[in-house]
């Protein structure tokens, strides 16, 4: 279970409001070069079926909303990327005033990115870094039910 | 073909399907200069959606998704016992309309478009397969899909014109490009995720495994075409769905509209003139 | 019981509790009298069905013969008078025409009928019997309370229009008044459909013919608004066309042959079709005739114009019963045209209007005219079954006939209640019923799935007749398409009424339903899956003995040309123990798709059990607008309570989105209709065309 849970992230994407640039690279993953399917991620529209949720971008109060709302509708074991110093903290917007800063203001994020735009590279490997997050929290999410049924 | 064989059929499909599904993968990554997954690929995701957390939007949602699953397997069932084709057909639908019912049953636009064009391409496919069943018993005189195996003679001789239906429709099924309609493999072209979108967890693993078997009949129903000898047969599934896969990534997705005027005009018309021809 | 007295139950009975109906204005009485004949009748069915043998009984009442001319005449001179009040003068032309043929076959050929016998009870008849009175006794039932609601409704209606409420009082007075009537003629049609089915005697059959259609004519106008009136008089015209066939099909009878052939029974053993041109000609007209009551295209229209009338009346008159008068006719006469160009006419036209009313029925949305585009096609393939003429064709008639009555008188009773308790026939506004009316809702589920998908018995009889279709190679396309059409516009169907919001069934409260409704609707959806499941014993003991004296071997191609000959004992061969249904042509598994049900309805109880899975939103590209408790302690620490907009959950709107400047939008959804194809010029070219077929069937007969 564990192995397949590594061998195959899911991966959504979600632009918070970001200049595009990591958008860019972060499509670059599924290009022949780079090639994220070699690991078995794909990039899937639905966040009920993804794994690991990409947010480019910074938070600002129109993408909050719909940022938490995908969230929700992700099902467990799940584990958001923020990619880009954007998303991570806000970058060079960070004290404008129509944001509210990096992803982890509006859900708990496991995997940060730094870059603008990150290399694709990073971008892979932060999957790599969602990989076993996800492997872990799919550890801990079957003890907790174990736990909760056994109490 | 006895009954432990039927059994074993049945069981062995989502595996056969799930390779298929994996091959298809590969070829097509190849096919794109990519390196692709692993041939397994597909079962590491259909495992892993076994190990996440599932949520249901309605619960006869979940009812029609098992019933798609179910009677997608009583449709394998009936074609290996080798049955009367027309009630495999009728199983089919049964399992397919669940699946578009699936879709339905939720108040989303996403999986409702989905769901209108699983009716479709219902709409568009099923009539070559009854079709099919037709000149099965022309060829044989019975509908029993065993009355091929004493035939003597391959049915691809005397309904050229049906087989070349069957591969048209067999885009169709299998949901590739152009006519992948309903539920796309490519993310690029689909409308979030089809019929699916609702589906999480546990039951897209099941509507996935169902989506195996379903590939498993319609390369089945290929190799009907040429049963003896049986390598032939099994060759003849093979190449068409070699020749799928090619086409599925030389072909972007088509209009919903044009893909019922081609079914029903093409696959619908050079069927019609295949029985007719044949009984005159 | 002896014969007569189950012709009094079965004819007389009806009539008269239909008299005392109208006559006693109590409504407890009313219901005790209509609960009782349904009782009496379905106990003659019963005695019927086990003291009727394979030969036809006939039986003479040669004093009747005057009463029913003088009551033909009677209704002639009545649709006449409606049409010179009505200012029709097509029906007027038809009406006169009736009248002067039948005068002037009375009077001037003078055919003598004292020979002829006036009632024939054959096991086909027992079949149509046990459908009417059965099927027909729980409609009446369902109809009593249909009737108090629908009268409220009709009082709602005119308290709006006149703004002069009415009295409870008086009110109900009015209205009493009225279903007083309805219920005259409701009940009276019944014992007219047993007289035309045990009617032997043409002129007998002609009379409750007529009846029939005056039946339809009144309780289709019973409204009294404009639209209910005028097609009231559509029926009327299109069925007095029918009507006009029959005539002249009787004056061919007996000016060629001498009165010899003056019954059905001699129709049907007189041979002649292979030689007689006349005769042939009036077999085709008699088909005729049964086509416009069966409304077959170009004739379909009155049917799907009836659908104005109340409920019960559709599901009585209009699927189960008056319809199947005419198919009934046409598989009557089935031995009569076997083996002539005409047989395979009559398919043609079968076939064409199963495919032409299935391609119109998905262009439709509301409930009751697809309900009533179905039951035209379906007719279309039990005269396709007729047409072409073998064993397995006609058994595939008569088990669609049985499979049809049940399915559909259920489907339209399910769309009753729902039209009372949501205001509409439309399908749109049918979406999320189930979690409105659940119970109602696994009527109808059973009822959908009864029409079209296996193991239940309808798709059987589809089976069967595309197996016997193999025939007729020029109509196997049109099968084929109209069968694939038919599980489109059910699926769409099924669909709108599915769809709910996630969770919705924890938060609705269901409607509650009436226990008359839940009775009635409860016997005939148990009756859907057990007729089913029992699907060997109603073919060996209703559908075989009904046709097998038809022909006496069948013969059947075996591989290409060679040629095997069964008798009836070993052409069927039904394996009771597995449900296994073998005939030569194929196998149909009943027991194997029965467990498949079964594991599809248990097996999912077994693995799903909702209080442990989370119910998800749907998805709207995360721009729900919903009941914000679920939101609110994701993460509303992170977020200082001034900072995020207060939109969410502002509106409360279940199942919208943030639109345009974050205005409230709700998600609204619609089938797929494909109106820019399926066109009114679409439905000219099909009745064009079916004109035509109709044409050149009489023209087959005449050549």
């Amino acid at each position: 279970m564990n192995l397949s849970r590594a061998r195959s992230p899911w991966v959504l994407h979600y632009d918070a409001s970001s200049c595009n640039g990591c958008d860019i690279e972060t499509v670059a993953c599924m290009t022949p070069l780079y090639d994220i399917e070699r690991f078995g991620a794909i990039s899937i529209g639905c966040p009920k079926h993804a794994d690991i949720l990409l947010v480019t971008g910074t938070i600002n109060h129109k993408s909050l909303r719909v940022l938490r709302n995908i969230y929700e509708q992700m099902t467990e074991p799940k584990v958001v990327a923020a990619i880009g110093i954007c998303a991570t903290s806000g970058g060079v917007f960070h004290q404008s005033y129509n944001l509210l800063g990096g992803v982890d203001k509006a859900i708990p994020v496991d995997v940060y990115i730094s870059g603008c735009p990150p290399r694709p590279e990073a971008i892979i490997d932060a999957i790599v870094m969602g990989v076993e997050k996800l492997k872990k929290k799919g550890k801990e999410g079957l003890a907790g039910s174990a736990e909760a049924s056994s109490g | 073909m006895s009954f432990a064989f039927s059994v074993a059929g049945i069981l062995a499909a989502p595996f056969l399907g799930g390779l298929l599904a994996g091959l298809d993968r590969k070829i097509t990554a190849r096919l794109q200069g990519r390196k692709g997954p692993p041939i397994i690929q597909p079962f590491y995701d259909v495992i892993k959606l076994f190990g996440k957390e599932s949520t249901y939007t309605n619960r006869h949602q979940v009812f029609y998704i098992y019933a798609y699953l179910l009677w997608m397997a009583m449709a394998l069932l009936l074609l290996l016992t080798l049955q009367d084709f027309l009630v495999f057909v009728f199983a089919l639908t049964f399992a397919e309309i669940s699946l578009a019912l699936a879709g339905f049953s939720t108040r989303s636009p996403y999986s409702h478009i989905g769901s209108n064009r699983e009716i479709l391409q219902i709409l568009a496919s099923e009539p070559v397969l009854v079709f099919l069943a037709f000149a099965l018993y022309l060829a044989s005189g019975s509908f029993m899909a065993g009355g091929l195996f004493l035939l003597g003679e391959p049915l691809l001789r005397n309904f050229p014109l049906i087989f070349a239906a069957v591969l048209l429709i067999l885009t169709i099924k299998m949901r590739k490009s152009p006519f992948d309609l309903s539920s796309s493999a490519h993310a690029h072209q689909e409308i979030v995720r089809g019929v699916t979108t609702e589906f999480s967890g546990r039951y897209l693993a099941l509507s996935e495994i169902a989506h195996w078997v379903e590939l498993v009949i319609i390369l089945f129903v290929v190799f009907l075409f040429w049963v003896d000898p049986w390598w032939v047969g099994i060759l003849l599934a093979l190449a068409a769905y070699l020749a799928e896969i090619v086409i599925d990534n030389i072909f972007a997705r088509l209009k919903i509209s044009w893909m019922v005027a081609t079914a029903w005009g093409w696959g619908f018309g050079l069927s019609l003139l295949n029985i007719l021809y044949f009984t005159m | 019981m002896s014969w007569n007295g189950f012709f009094l139950i079965a004819i007389v009975l009806p009539l008269v509790v239909a008299g005392l109906v109208y006559v006693v204005r109590s409504v407890q009485i009313r219901k005790i009298l209509i609960i009782s004949m349904a009782v009496a009748l379905w106990a003659a069915g019963l005695w019927l069905h086990f003291s009727v043998g394979a030969e036809p009984q006939s039986f003479s009442f040669p004093w009747m013969n005057l009463p029913i001319l003088l009551g033909d005449l009677m209704i002639l001179a009545y649709i006449t008078y409606v049409a010179i009040e009505r200012r029709h003068p097509y029906l007027l032309i038809i009406g006169a025409l009736q009248l002067a043929g039948l005068l002037y076959i009375e009077f001037a050929l003078r055919p003598d009928m004292t020979q002829v016998s006036s009632l024939v009870i054959d096991r086909l008849a027992v079949v149509m019997f046990l459908l009417v009175s059965l099927v027909g006794s729980i409609i009446c039932i369902y109809a009593l309370r249909y009737m108090d609601e629908h009268s409220l409704h009709n009082g709602l209606r005119s308290e709006t229009s006149h703004f002069q409420p009415l009295s409870p009082e008086a009110s109900a007075q009015h209205d009493q008044g009225h279903t007083g009537r309805f219920f005259f003629w409701f009940v009276a049609f019944i014992g007219i459909m047993n007289g035309l089915i045990f009617a032997n005697n043409i002129f007998w059959l002609y009379f409750f013919w007529e009846a029939t259609t005056l039946c339809s004519f009144l309780l289709i106008g019973y409204e009294k608004t404009e639209e209910s009136q005028s097609n009231a008089l559509l029926a009327l015209f299109l069925n007095s066309i029918g009507g006009l066939a029959m005539v002249v099909a009787i004056f061919l009878l007996v000016n060629s042959f001498d009165g010899d052939i003056l019954s059905l029974l001699a129709v049907v053993d007189s041979g002649l079709e292979i030689i007689s041109t006349p005769f042939q000609v009036a077999l085709a007209f008699l088909v005729a005739a049964g086509f416009t009551k069966a409304a077959q295209l170009p004739f379909q229209n009155w049917l799907l114009g009836a659908m104005v009338a109340p409920t019960p009346v559709s599901a009585l008159l209009h699927s189960s019963t008056m319809v199947k008068a005419g198919v009934y006719l046409i598989l009557r006469l089935a031995p009569a045209y076997h083996g002539v160009l005409l047989s395979s006419a009559i398919t043609l036209v079968g076939g064409f209007t199963f495919f032409a009313a299935s391609l119109l029925a998905v262009a439709d949305d509301n409930a009751k005219r697809i309900l009533a585009y179905s039951t035209v096609a379906n007719l279309g393939l039990i005269v396709a079954c007729c047409g072409v003429n073998t064993p397995l064709a006609v058994s595939a008639a008569v088990i669609l006939i049985v499979f049809h009555g049940v399915t559909k008188a259920l489907l339209f009773m399910g769309v009753g209640v729902i039209e009372h308790a949501i205001g509409s026939r439309n399908v749109e506004n049918m979406e999320g019923l189930v979690v409105r009316m659940p119970a109602v809702m696994v009527v109808m589920t059973i009822g959908v799935f009864g029409m079209f998908l296996p193991p239940f018995g309808m798709l059987f009889g589809k089976w069967a007749a595309l197996e016997a279709s193999i025939r007729e190679p020029l109509v196997i396309g049109l099968l084929v398409a109209g069968s694939t059409l038919t599980a489109m516009f059910w699926t769409k169907y099924l669909g709108r009424m599915l769809s709910s919001l996630p969770g919705a069934e924890d938060r609705v409260i269901p409607a509650p339903i009436s226990g008359y409704y839940m009775a009635t609707l409860g016997i005939l959806a148990v009756g859907v899956v057990g007729l089913s499941l029992g699907m060997t014993g109603v073919v060996q003991a209703l559908a075989i003995p009904a046709v097998e004296n038809w022909y006496a071997v069948a013969i059947q191609e075996v591989s290409g040309l060679n040629l095997a000959v069964f008798s009836w004992a070993s052409y069927f061969n039904p394996e009771i123990v597995l449900g296994n249904f073998v005939v030569p042509e194929g196998l149909f598994p009943v027991g194997l798709l029965f467990l498949g049900l079964v594991l599809t309805v248990t097996i999912p109880l077994f693995f799903f059990s909702p209080e442990k899975e989370r119910v998800s939103r749907v998805y709207l590209a995360g721009e729900n607008l919903e009941d914000a408790d679920s939101e609110e302690d994701l993460t509303s620490d992170m977020i200082p309570a001034g900072d995020a907009p207060r939109e969410k959950g502002e509106g409360k709107m279940e199942g919208s989105f943030a639109g345009p400047l974050e205005a409230p939008a709700e998600a609204s959804l619609g089938g797929y209709y494909f109106r820019n194809v399926l066109s009114e010029k679409l439905v000219r070219g099909l009745n064009g065309a079916a004109i035509l077929l109709l044409l050149w069937m009489i023209g087959v007969a005449l050549v």
